[in-house]
Protein backbone atom coordinates (compact mmCIF):
# COMPACT_ATOMS: atom_id res chain seq x y z
CA UNK A 1 0.00 0.00 0.00
CA UNK A 2 1.39 3.48 -0.91
CA UNK A 3 0.64 6.02 1.61
CA UNK A 4 -0.15 9.29 0.20
CA UNK A 5 0.77 12.56 1.84
CA UNK A 6 -0.88 15.39 1.94
CA UNK A 7 0.04 17.18 -0.85
CA UNK A 8 -0.13 13.86 -3.35
CA UNK A 9 3.67 12.86 -2.75
CA UNK A 10 3.79 8.85 -2.17
CA UNK A 11 5.35 8.07 1.35
CA UNK A 12 8.34 6.83 0.18
CA UNK A 13 8.98 10.26 -2.11
CA UNK A 14 7.33 12.07 0.97
CA UNK A 15 10.15 10.60 3.34
CA UNK A 16 13.19 11.53 1.13
CA UNK A 17 11.62 14.78 0.61
CA UNK A 18 11.26 15.10 4.69
CA UNK A 19 15.41 13.82 4.79
CA UNK A 20 16.33 16.48 1.92
CA UNK A 21 14.53 19.34 4.04
CA UNK A 22 16.86 18.53 6.75
CA UNK A 23 20.09 18.29 4.46
CA UNK A 24 18.64 21.43 2.91
CA UNK A 25 19.17 23.39 6.52
CA UNK A 26 22.42 22.28 6.43
CA UNK A 27 23.75 22.90 3.55
CA UNK A 28 21.84 26.36 2.88
CA UNK A 29 23.15 27.45 6.29
CA UNK A 30 26.39 25.59 7.59
CA UNK A 31 26.96 26.37 10.83
CA UNK A 32 29.85 28.31 11.43
CA UNK A 33 33.12 27.01 12.48
CA UNK A 34 33.15 26.89 16.67
CA UNK A 35 35.25 29.95 17.96
CA UNK A 36 36.57 26.96 20.21
CA UNK A 37 39.14 29.27 21.83
CA UNK A 38 37.44 32.23 22.64
CA UNK A 39 34.51 30.53 23.79
CA UNK A 40 36.69 28.73 26.05
CA UNK A 41 38.41 31.97 27.53
CA UNK A 42 34.49 33.40 27.79
CA UNK A 43 33.42 30.55 29.57
CA UNK A 44 36.15 30.66 32.30
CA UNK A 45 35.72 34.26 32.59
CA UNK A 46 32.23 33.64 32.94
CA UNK A 47 32.59 30.87 35.64
CA UNK A 48 35.44 32.93 37.62
CA UNK A 49 33.12 36.14 38.31
CA UNK A 50 30.26 33.34 39.13
CA UNK A 51 32.28 32.19 42.03
CA UNK A 52 33.22 35.53 43.09
CA UNK A 53 29.65 36.45 43.20
CA UNK A 54 28.93 33.27 45.08
CA UNK A 55 31.01 33.17 47.72
CA UNK A 56 29.63 36.09 49.79
CA UNK A 57 26.64 33.69 49.73
CA UNK A 58 27.81 31.05 50.83
CA UNK A 59 29.26 33.18 54.39
CA UNK A 60 25.55 34.00 54.60
CA UNK A 61 25.64 30.40 54.63
CA UNK A 62 27.55 29.35 57.66
CA UNK A 63 26.09 28.85 60.75
CA UNK A 64 27.70 29.17 64.63
CA UNK A 65 28.50 25.49 65.76
CA UNK A 66 25.84 26.02 68.48
CA UNK A 67 22.97 26.53 65.89
CA UNK A 68 23.58 23.98 63.76
CA UNK A 69 23.59 22.17 67.11
CA UNK A 70 20.42 23.29 67.69
CA UNK A 71 18.52 22.61 64.01
CA UNK A 72 19.19 18.53 64.57
CA UNK A 73 18.58 18.46 68.23
CA UNK A 74 15.00 19.96 67.74
CA UNK A 75 14.48 17.71 64.37
CA UNK A 76 15.32 14.70 66.68
CA UNK A 77 13.06 15.60 69.21
CA UNK A 78 10.25 15.73 67.12
CA UNK A 79 10.98 12.67 64.86
CA UNK A 80 11.85 10.56 68.73
CA UNK A 81 8.22 11.74 69.80
CA UNK A 82 6.63 11.08 66.68
CA UNK A 83 8.36 7.95 66.18
CA UNK A 84 7.08 6.81 69.98
CA UNK A 85 4.04 7.80 69.04
CA UNK A 86 4.12 6.25 66.01
CA UNK A 87 5.65 2.63 66.85
CA UNK A 88 4.03 -0.43 66.38
CA UNK A 89 2.23 -2.25 69.96
CA UNK A 90 5.21 -4.81 71.33
CA UNK A 91 3.49 -8.14 71.50
CA UNK A 92 3.26 -10.28 74.63
CA UNK A 93 6.44 -11.71 75.21
CA UNK A 94 4.76 -15.14 75.33
CA UNK A 95 2.78 -14.36 71.95
CA UNK A 96 2.89 -17.79 70.09
CA UNK A 97 5.77 -18.27 67.58
CA UNK A 98 7.61 -14.68 68.67
CA UNK A 99 10.70 -16.51 70.29
CA UNK A 100 11.19 -18.77 67.01
CA UNK A 101 10.96 -15.35 64.50
CA UNK A 102 13.18 -13.28 66.68
CA UNK A 103 16.87 -15.00 66.65
CA UNK A 104 18.87 -11.45 66.35
CA UNK A 105 17.34 -9.36 69.33
CA UNK A 106 20.43 -7.05 69.03
CA UNK A 107 19.93 -6.29 65.31
CA UNK A 108 16.02 -5.49 66.63
CA UNK A 109 17.35 -3.17 69.24
CA UNK A 110 19.87 -1.59 66.61
CA UNK A 111 17.16 -1.06 64.44
CA UNK A 112 15.01 0.18 66.86
CA UNK A 113 17.43 2.96 67.61
CA UNK A 114 17.86 3.79 64.25
CA UNK A 115 13.79 4.52 63.82
CA UNK A 116 14.04 7.98 65.92
CA UNK A 117 16.55 9.15 63.16
CA UNK A 118 14.33 8.25 60.35
CA UNK A 119 10.87 9.62 61.92
CA UNK A 120 13.66 12.77 62.31
CA UNK A 121 13.96 12.21 58.45
CA UNK A 122 10.49 11.86 57.66
CA UNK A 123 9.23 15.17 59.28
CA UNK A 124 11.88 16.56 57.57
CA UNK A 125 11.10 15.59 54.62
CA UNK A 126 7.65 16.75 55.02
CA UNK A 127 8.92 20.51 55.91
CA UNK A 128 10.93 19.74 52.46
CA UNK A 129 7.94 18.84 50.84
CA UNK A 130 6.57 22.29 51.94
CA UNK A 131 9.04 23.89 49.88
CA UNK A 132 9.53 22.09 47.07
CA UNK A 133 5.17 22.54 46.29
CA UNK A 134 5.62 26.11 47.01
CA UNK A 135 9.00 27.65 45.45
CA UNK A 136 7.49 28.02 41.80
CA UNK A 137 4.30 30.92 43.53
CA UNK A 138 7.07 32.02 45.84
CA UNK A 139 9.66 32.67 43.27
CA UNK A 140 7.37 34.25 40.91
CA UNK A 141 6.13 36.72 43.33
CA UNK A 142 9.57 37.58 43.16
CA UNK A 143 10.73 35.55 46.83
CA UNK A 144 13.38 34.30 44.93
CA UNK A 145 15.61 35.25 48.29
CA UNK A 146 13.13 33.69 50.73
CA UNK A 147 13.48 30.34 49.04
CA UNK A 148 17.18 30.67 48.66
CA UNK A 149 17.56 30.85 52.54
CA UNK A 150 14.51 28.82 53.47
CA UNK A 151 16.36 25.87 51.16
CA UNK A 152 19.72 26.91 52.64
CA UNK A 153 18.13 26.00 56.75
CA UNK A 154 17.04 22.68 54.91
CA UNK A 155 19.94 21.68 53.13
CA UNK A 156 22.42 22.03 56.72
CA UNK A 157 19.69 19.32 57.82
CA UNK A 158 19.55 16.77 55.13
CA UNK A 159 23.13 17.34 55.68
CA UNK A 160 23.38 16.39 59.51
CA UNK A 161 20.44 13.75 58.97
CA UNK A 162 22.95 11.98 56.03
CA UNK A 163 25.13 11.29 58.73
CA UNK A 164 22.61 9.66 61.34
CA UNK A 165 21.28 6.12 61.06
CA UNK A 166 18.45 7.41 58.79
CA UNK A 167 20.84 7.89 56.18
CA UNK A 168 21.75 4.42 56.01
CA UNK A 169 18.06 3.42 54.92
CA UNK A 170 17.66 2.08 51.86
CA UNK A 171 14.92 4.47 51.07
CA UNK A 172 15.11 7.47 53.32
CA UNK A 173 19.33 7.88 52.53
CA UNK A 174 18.67 7.62 48.65
CA UNK A 175 15.77 10.41 49.39
CA UNK A 176 17.64 12.41 51.15
CA UNK A 177 20.73 12.71 48.65
CA UNK A 178 18.91 13.25 45.85
CA UNK A 179 16.69 15.94 48.38
CA UNK A 180 20.81 17.76 49.45
CA UNK A 181 21.08 18.20 45.17
CA UNK A 182 17.47 20.09 44.86
CA UNK A 183 17.89 21.91 48.47
CA UNK A 184 22.11 22.87 47.15
CA UNK A 185 20.45 23.97 43.76
CA UNK A 186 17.62 26.02 45.40
CA UNK A 187 20.13 27.49 47.81
CA UNK A 188 22.16 28.57 45.21
CA UNK A 189 19.77 30.46 43.08
CA UNK A 190 21.13 33.94 41.81
CA UNK A 191 19.12 35.83 43.47
CA UNK A 192 20.39 39.01 42.36
CA UNK A 193 20.33 37.51 38.91
CA UNK A 194 18.63 38.82 35.90
CA UNK A 195 14.70 37.30 35.41
CA UNK A 196 15.80 35.06 32.63
CA UNK A 197 18.86 33.66 34.47
CA UNK A 198 16.02 32.81 37.64
CA UNK A 199 14.07 31.24 35.43
CA UNK A 200 16.45 28.71 33.51
CA UNK A 201 17.95 27.83 36.68
CA UNK A 202 14.23 27.00 38.07
CA UNK A 203 13.57 25.18 35.07
CA UNK A 204 16.52 23.08 35.93
CA UNK A 205 15.30 22.59 39.11
CA UNK A 206 11.87 21.24 38.42
CA UNK A 207 13.51 19.37 35.81
CA UNK A 208 15.77 17.24 38.70
CA UNK A 209 12.73 17.49 41.32
CA UNK A 210 11.02 15.51 38.56
CA UNK A 211 13.64 13.22 36.95
CA UNK A 212 13.84 12.32 40.46
CA UNK A 213 10.71 12.11 41.04
CA UNK A 214 11.47 13.73 44.24
CA UNK A 215 7.99 14.53 45.66
CA UNK A 216 6.27 11.15 44.68
CA UNK A 217 8.69 9.44 46.36
CA UNK A 218 8.79 11.55 49.96
CA UNK A 219 4.90 11.13 49.85
CA UNK A 220 5.31 7.34 49.32
CA UNK A 221 7.69 7.74 52.03
CA UNK A 222 5.94 9.56 54.68
CA UNK A 223 2.37 8.12 53.66
CA UNK A 224 4.17 4.70 54.80
CA UNK A 225 5.25 6.32 58.37
CA UNK A 226 1.07 7.47 58.46
CA UNK A 227 3.03 11.42 58.80
CA UNK A 228 0.24 14.15 57.17
CA UNK A 229 1.48 15.60 54.12
CA UNK A 230 1.52 19.79 55.41
CA UNK B 1 24.50 12.49 9.03
CA UNK B 2 25.16 10.05 12.36
CA UNK B 3 22.63 8.65 13.99
CA UNK B 4 24.21 5.64 15.66
CA UNK B 5 25.55 7.48 19.00
CA UNK B 6 23.69 5.26 21.30
CA UNK B 7 24.83 2.09 19.83
CA UNK B 8 28.75 3.64 19.40
CA UNK B 9 29.07 4.14 23.39
CA UNK B 10 30.40 1.09 24.84
CA UNK B 11 31.04 0.20 28.14
CA UNK B 12 34.77 1.33 27.58
CA UNK B 13 33.68 4.99 26.80
CA UNK B 14 31.13 4.65 29.78
CA UNK B 15 34.23 3.92 31.98
CA UNK B 16 36.42 6.87 30.32
CA UNK B 17 33.10 9.07 30.96
CA UNK B 18 32.98 8.14 34.12
CA UNK B 19 36.93 8.90 35.01
CA UNK B 20 36.70 12.11 32.86
CA UNK B 21 33.32 13.50 35.06
CA UNK B 22 35.49 12.43 38.22
CA UNK B 23 38.70 14.46 37.24
CA UNK B 24 36.27 17.06 36.67
CA UNK B 25 34.73 17.06 40.04
CA UNK B 26 38.16 17.18 41.65
CA UNK B 27 38.99 20.28 39.61
CA UNK B 28 41.34 19.24 36.99
CA UNK B 29 41.71 22.17 34.59
CA UNK B 30 42.95 19.64 31.91
CA UNK B 31 39.93 17.35 32.56
CA UNK B 32 37.57 20.49 32.27
CA UNK B 33 39.51 21.62 28.81
CA UNK B 34 39.02 17.59 27.68
CA UNK B 35 35.13 17.54 28.79
CA UNK B 36 34.52 20.82 26.24
CA UNK B 37 36.77 19.95 23.49
CA UNK B 38 34.74 16.27 23.14
CA UNK B 39 31.07 18.21 23.22
CA UNK B 40 31.94 22.07 21.86
CA UNK B 41 31.11 21.44 18.07
CA UNK B 42 27.84 19.39 19.30
CA UNK B 43 26.93 21.86 21.58
CA UNK B 44 27.47 25.02 19.65
CA UNK B 45 25.95 23.04 16.23
CA UNK B 46 22.44 22.44 18.28
CA UNK B 47 22.56 25.81 20.25
CA UNK B 48 23.16 27.89 16.26
CA UNK B 49 20.27 26.13 14.91
CA UNK B 50 18.08 26.36 18.56
CA UNK B 51 19.00 30.30 17.93
CA UNK B 52 17.83 30.51 14.19
CA UNK B 53 21.62 30.60 12.49
CA UNK B 54 22.58 33.27 14.96
CA UNK B 55 26.23 32.68 15.61
CA UNK B 56 26.53 35.36 18.26
CA UNK B 57 23.30 34.05 20.15
CA UNK B 58 24.91 30.67 19.71
CA UNK B 59 28.29 31.37 21.34
CA UNK B 60 26.40 32.99 24.20
CA UNK B 61 24.17 29.87 24.53
CA UNK B 62 26.59 27.55 24.15
CA UNK B 63 29.03 29.07 26.67
CA UNK B 64 25.84 29.80 28.89
CA UNK B 65 25.12 25.79 28.70
CA UNK B 66 29.12 24.68 29.52
CA UNK B 67 29.49 26.87 32.62
CA UNK B 68 26.19 25.52 34.02
CA UNK B 69 27.22 21.96 33.03
CA UNK B 70 30.63 22.77 35.05
CA UNK B 71 28.24 24.07 38.14
CA UNK B 72 25.98 21.30 38.08
CA UNK B 73 28.00 17.89 36.90
CA UNK B 74 27.88 17.20 40.59
CA UNK B 75 24.22 16.75 40.09
CA UNK B 76 24.63 14.37 37.15
CA UNK B 77 23.77 10.62 38.16
CA UNK B 78 25.14 8.59 35.51
CA UNK B 79 21.60 7.44 34.32
CA UNK B 80 22.37 9.02 31.05
CA UNK B 81 25.35 9.60 28.84
CA UNK B 82 27.11 12.67 29.65
CA UNK B 83 26.11 13.81 26.34
CA UNK B 84 22.58 13.64 26.50
CA UNK B 85 22.61 15.27 29.78
CA UNK B 86 24.73 18.22 28.40
CA UNK B 87 22.43 18.39 25.47
CA UNK B 88 19.53 18.89 27.55
CA UNK B 89 21.54 21.67 29.81
CA UNK B 90 21.98 23.20 26.19
CA UNK B 91 18.43 23.11 24.97
CA UNK B 92 17.32 24.54 28.04
CA UNK B 93 19.86 27.04 27.81
CA UNK B 94 18.97 27.63 23.90
CA UNK B 95 14.74 28.00 24.77
CA UNK B 96 14.80 30.07 27.59
CA UNK B 97 17.83 32.22 25.36
CA UNK B 98 15.24 32.77 22.28
CA UNK B 99 12.11 33.30 24.25
CA UNK B 100 13.64 35.95 26.05
CA UNK B 101 15.24 37.27 22.94
CA UNK B 102 12.12 36.82 21.24
CA UNK B 103 10.63 38.95 23.95
CA UNK B 104 13.15 41.81 23.75
CA UNK B 105 12.55 41.93 19.74
CA UNK B 106 8.86 42.44 20.09
CA UNK B 107 8.65 40.42 16.93
CA UNK B 108 7.88 37.33 17.33
CA UNK B 109 5.74 35.65 14.56
CA UNK B 110 4.37 33.04 14.32
CA UNK B 111 4.07 30.84 11.51
CA UNK B 112 0.48 29.27 12.67
CA UNK B 113 -0.63 33.14 12.16
CA UNK B 114 0.90 33.28 8.50
CA UNK B 115 -1.82 31.86 5.66
CA UNK B 116 -0.32 29.18 3.61
CA UNK B 117 -2.09 31.10 0.66
CA UNK B 118 -0.28 34.69 1.67
CA UNK B 119 3.52 33.16 1.37
CA UNK B 120 2.16 30.98 -1.91
CA UNK B 121 1.27 34.18 -3.53
CA UNK B 122 4.88 35.66 -3.52
CA UNK B 123 6.82 34.87 -6.63
CA UNK B 124 9.22 32.27 -6.80
CA UNK B 125 12.72 33.37 -6.91
CA UNK B 126 16.23 31.65 -7.23
CA UNK B 127 17.55 29.91 -4.19
CA UNK B 128 19.26 33.01 -1.77
CA UNK B 129 15.16 33.37 -1.50
CA UNK B 130 14.48 29.98 -0.86
CA UNK B 131 17.78 30.15 1.84
CA UNK B 132 15.50 32.86 3.48
CA UNK B 133 12.19 31.11 3.32
CA UNK B 134 13.75 28.22 4.72
CA UNK B 135 15.31 30.16 7.91
CA UNK B 136 12.07 32.01 7.85
CA UNK B 137 9.87 28.57 7.69
CA UNK B 138 11.86 26.87 10.29
CA UNK B 139 12.05 30.31 12.73
CA UNK B 140 8.52 29.86 12.37
CA UNK B 141 7.36 27.09 13.69
CA UNK B 142 6.13 26.54 17.07
CA UNK B 143 8.77 26.32 19.48
CA UNK B 144 7.92 22.13 20.47
CA UNK B 145 8.24 21.21 16.55
CA UNK B 146 11.23 23.62 15.62
CA UNK B 147 13.10 21.80 18.62
CA UNK B 148 12.47 18.29 17.63
CA UNK B 149 13.07 19.20 13.77
CA UNK B 150 16.49 20.89 13.98
CA UNK B 151 17.47 17.56 16.71
CA UNK B 152 16.26 15.45 14.57
CA UNK B 153 16.43 16.02 10.88
CA UNK B 154 19.28 19.14 10.88
CA UNK B 155 21.72 18.04 13.52
CA UNK B 156 21.20 14.30 13.67
CA UNK B 157 20.08 13.27 17.16
CA UNK B 158 17.61 10.18 17.81
CA UNK B 159 14.30 10.28 18.87
CA UNK B 160 16.06 8.55 22.15
CA UNK B 161 18.18 11.09 22.62
CA UNK B 162 15.76 13.64 21.86
CA UNK B 163 13.19 12.52 24.60
CA UNK B 164 15.71 12.49 27.23
CA UNK B 165 16.38 15.66 26.22
CA UNK B 166 13.49 17.50 25.86
CA UNK B 167 11.94 14.92 28.81
CA UNK B 168 9.12 13.53 26.71
CA UNK B 169 8.64 10.29 25.44
CA UNK B 170 10.08 9.08 22.13
CA UNK B 171 6.45 8.68 20.56
CA UNK B 172 5.93 12.73 21.10
CA UNK B 173 9.26 13.66 20.07
CA UNK B 174 8.16 11.39 16.29
CA UNK B 175 4.40 13.07 16.33
CA UNK B 176 6.01 16.78 17.23
CA UNK B 177 9.07 15.79 14.08
CA UNK B 178 5.97 14.42 11.71
CA UNK B 179 3.92 17.72 12.36
CA UNK B 180 7.26 19.82 11.66
CA UNK B 181 7.61 18.39 8.50
CA UNK B 182 3.99 18.90 7.52
CA UNK B 183 4.24 22.52 7.84
CA UNK B 184 7.28 22.74 6.55
CA UNK B 185 6.30 21.03 3.34
CA UNK B 186 3.54 22.79 3.12
CA UNK B 187 5.16 26.68 3.82
CA UNK B 188 8.06 25.73 1.21
CA UNK B 189 5.21 23.68 -1.50
CA UNK B 190 6.19 26.54 -3.78
CA UNK B 191 9.92 25.55 -3.97
CA UNK B 192 9.57 22.05 -3.74
CA UNK B 193 11.56 21.45 -7.13
CA UNK B 194 14.56 23.03 -5.55
CA UNK B 195 15.04 20.52 -2.97
CA UNK B 196 12.23 17.87 -3.09
CA UNK B 197 13.80 14.80 -4.79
Amino acid sequence: MTREHEDGMSHRDGERADEALGALVRELDPVPEVPREALWARIQEERAQRRAEVIPFRRRMVRPAWRVAAVLAATLVVGVGIGRMSRAPVAAPDAPGLAATDPAPGLAEAADAAEPYRMAAITHLVSSQALLISFPADTDAGRAGEVADWAGKLLLTTRLLRDTPAGEDPQIGTLLADLEIVLAQLAALPVGGSEGTVRTELEIINDGIDRRNVLPRIRVATAARGVAEP
Amino acid sequence: MNREHDRDFDSRDRVDEAELIQRVLRGEPAAERELYDAHVERVYSLCYRLAGGDPDLAADFTQEAFVRAFEKLGTFQGRSRLSTWLHSVAVSVGLNGIRKVKRNRQRETALDSVPPAALATRDRQVEPDLKQRLREAVGGLPEKYRTVFVMYDVEGYTHEEIGAALAMPVGTSKARLSRARAKLRECLAEFAGEWAV
